[in-house]
Parts: structure tokens; sequence; C-alpha cells
């Protein structure tokens, strides 16, 4: 069985405290979308910060669906854009399709 | 049990607020928020969550410390905005004052109540406007227009640079504003659009960027004097739309967040010693297109808003605070 490297939440970011400075020294945060937050799997104060936030603990496969709602959700207001919105043009250099997110274990 | 006061001979404080400015070591009991405070030397650079903007947007104006910042106009996605947030270290307050234009905005800078905004983000605008802690006034007209085009400096001291007039071919030119005019500044070393800037036209950084068609990204790093620009060691991973902060810009400076090819909004952060970049803790949220970079220290930056993917902005606010920097932390018990 793989060793997982990574456990999620969800959470909602209130602001400040969300993560404090202390937090951040102890553990890498990575966002994604629809509020679901990755931290160090098997990590107590990963643990900890989950609870002091009232995260909601979920699987790689039930973020990932939350991660993949978004993501589509997001490519379908993309896709329902003009055509004219979508290219490339002067002015709008960084408009493209949202990509897939592929969550890591 | 022995108390506090049996141990340090003097009393915790009982205050409204937390106190300003705050000593190494100070204690104190926040009795509005009935929490126990006190003040410590952090030990590693780290960011944390600061109060979130009160709306989603991207591409604004940025300017002032972590504690008394300013976030004015930027994007929702459909709409430019003209709105005015501030900022006081915990929350963002909407206040009344509405910028002329609702735009993007190109170069920012300030304080709190002498703040700028000039060009426009992504456009070619050429407005200029200013803040007085009340209201925006409107300011002389760039004179040219540009796209991509970057800059930051105080009210009196404002820079903007490089940029593209046709939305492909990047140009070198540097206007400087002193409050009342712009005037032709000296030529970049390298025609770059979409950097990050850090400093004032006396004193600036000009901090990675690229070119819109074809897209090519530079990692080149760029000092002004004042009167010329001379090249610098390139960061790591060079980015578009990132956001940077310093206090002297040649010697210390953070650059953080943006877009590298093919486009991806990237949390990466770098600090620079004077000499050469190197990588420190990354942000918690990927992002471009923020909002100034909480301009005031390398050892104290804010970050607020952005992109978040091609479609998506976030309210969120990050602090990064250094090691060694004075850090307040709230005492918890469980």
């Amino acid at each position: 069985m793989a060793h997982k490297t990574y456990q999620y939440c969800v959470a909602e970011n209130w602001g400040k405290g969300f993560i404090t400075h202390n937090d951040a020294v102890k553990l890498g945060f990575t966002s994604f979308p629809g509020e679901v937050w990755r931290v160090d799997a098997h990590n107590q104060n990963a643990n900890g910060w989950i609870a002091n936030v009232k995260g909601t603990h979920k699987t790689l496969s039930e973020a990932q669906a939350i991660v993949d709602a978004e993501i589509t959700q997001a490519q379908a207001d993309w896709d329902a854009l003009p055509a004219e919105q979508k290219a490339p043009s002067v002015g709008f250099e960084n408009i493209s399709r949202p990509e897939d997110i592929t969550l890591e274990e | 049990m022995a108390t506090y006061y049996d141990i340090n001979g003097q009393k915790v404080q009982n205050l409204a607020s937390d106190p300003s400015p705050v000593t190494e070591g100070q204690v104190w009991y926040n009795t509005t928020s009935n929490t126990a405070k006190f003040n410590s030397v952090t030990s590693a650079d780290a960011w944390s969550t600061g109060g979130n903007l009160n709306a989603s947007k991207s591409d604004g104006g940025g300017c002032g410390p972590q504690t008394a910042a300013l976030y004015f106009g930027g994007s929702n996605g459909p709409s430019a905005l003209d709105t005015t947030e501030s900022y006081d270290g915990s929350s963002w307050t909407n206040l009344p004052a509405t910028m002329n234009t609702a735009r993007t905005v190109a170069a920012s800078g300030g304080t709190q109540t002498a703040a700028v905004a000039a060009g426009q983000r992504g456009g070619n605008g050429q407005q200029t406007e200013e803040y007085n802690g009340s209201s925006w006034a409107t300011g002389t007209s760039i004179g040219t227009s540009i796209y991509y085009r970057t800059g930051t400096g105080p009210q009196t001291a404002l820079f903007i640079a490089g940029g593209s007039p046709d939305g492909t071919t990047n140009v070198t030119t540097t206007a400087e504003y002193d409050g009342s005019s712009w005037t032709t500044g000296g030529a970049l070393a390298t025609a770059t659009s979409f950097a990050a800037s850090v400093g004032s036209s006396a004193d600036g950084l000009q901090i990675s960027g690229g070119q819109a068609s074809p897209s090519t990204y530079i990692a080149n790093t760029q000092a002004y004097n004042g009167t010329s620009w001379s090249a610098l060691n390139p960061v790591n991973t060079a980015r578009k739309y990132g956001g940077a902060s310093a206090s002297g810009p040649t010697s210390t400076a953070l650059f953080v967040g943006g877009s590298t090819s093919p486009p991806v909004y990237v949390s990466t952060c770098e600090k620079y010693d004077g000499t050469s970049w190197s990588a420190t803790t990354s942000l918690s949220t990927a992002r471009s297109n923020l909002a100034g970079g909480g301009t005031g220290s390398p050892t104290t930056a804010l970050v607020s808003g952005g992109k978040t993917s091609p479609s998506a902005r976030t309210n969120s606010t990050e602090e990064f605070n250094a090691a060694g920097a004075l850090e307040t932390v709230t005492i918890t018990t469980s």
C-alpha cells in the first residue's frame, strides 16, 4: 500500500488567524478550488491545525471530486464565453482555459 | 502556582486594542477580543493568512505595510473596479472613496494617506490618480499609451517602465512622476513587460516579466538609480504578473507569485539579498496578478487578491514574516 504524503480537508479561510505564522513554520499549506486544503499526512501539527480550523477531513478521492467539480464549472464558464473573449488579444494576454488539477496522494 | 506578577514583577496590561508600537517579549490582554497576546521573534520565514478582502479581485493597485495597506481598483473579471479598501493588519474595510476611473492599475505606491495609481495593468490607459486619505483626485496623464508596463513608488517619486505600444514588441521606455508631471527616464537594460516593481524612481527594481506575443518569459532583474538601469542577477523562476516588496530594493527584495509558461499560477517566493535570488517559503494560495506586494519591507510583506486560475480570483491575503521579524502571537490553551 502506497505511503500517503498528504492529507486533505475542506475548510473556509476566514482570514487572519486561519494559518498563523507558527502553523506555516511547522507545515506546508496548499489550497485548491472548493476550499480544499492540503497538509502533511501523519503529522500531529497538521491534525491539530485541521481541528483548530474546524476542517472536514476528505479522502484523496473525495477531495479530487470537489476540485474536479470546481474545475468543470470553471471550464464550462470559460467555454460559454464568446470566441473573441477566449482568443488572446492585446490587453488580454493571460486568458486560457482552466486546466484539470490532479491531487497527489 | 506562581503568577505572571511573581515571575516578572509586573502585571499583564489590559488593553482595548493591541499596542503600537510593540516591543519584543511584551505581553498583554486584549479586552475587546478577550485574548492574551505576546510579541515574539519569528524563527523562520513563513506566510500566514491575513484578513480577506471584501471582494475577490485581481490587478488592483496596492501600497503600504502589513498594518496600514490599501487596495484600489482592479478587476473582478467582468468589470473593472473603482473601489478602495484599507487594511489595519487584521481586516479590510471598504472605504467610501472611489477612483475617478474604474480600472486595473499598472503602477501604484505610497501610503494610506498619500497613494498614487497610474496606468492600466494589461491595458494601455494613461490615467494618474492621487489619494489623500479621503478621496481620489485626477493627476497628470502619463502621455503615452503602452500595454503591459509596470511600476511603483510614492506620489512624488513614481516610475513606470517597459511594456509594449502595440501589444507585441517590448520597449525600454521609462516615465517618472514627481507628483505633478511626467518626464522621460532612463531606458531599461532589457525591454520587458509584466515585471514586478519595487522601490521608487530614485532607487527601483524591475523584476522578471516577459513579452506578450510571442509569449516569452524573462528572468532579468534590473535596477534603477534615477538616471539609468543596470542588470542584476536574474531570478530563478521567470514569471509574469508577480508581486514584489522591498525596503532597500537594491539590497533586499521579495518576489512572489505570478504565472509561468504555459500559464500556470504559482506560489513561488524568492528573496534577494543584494547579490542573488534564493527560494524561500511559498504562498499557500498560488496566484498571479496580485496587488502590490505590501511594499514596505522584505521582512514583513503582504499580498492580496489575484488570479488563481484564468477565470477565478481570490479575496485572500497572506502576510510574510521573515525569520527574526517581530510577530504578535495569540495565546491559546488546549
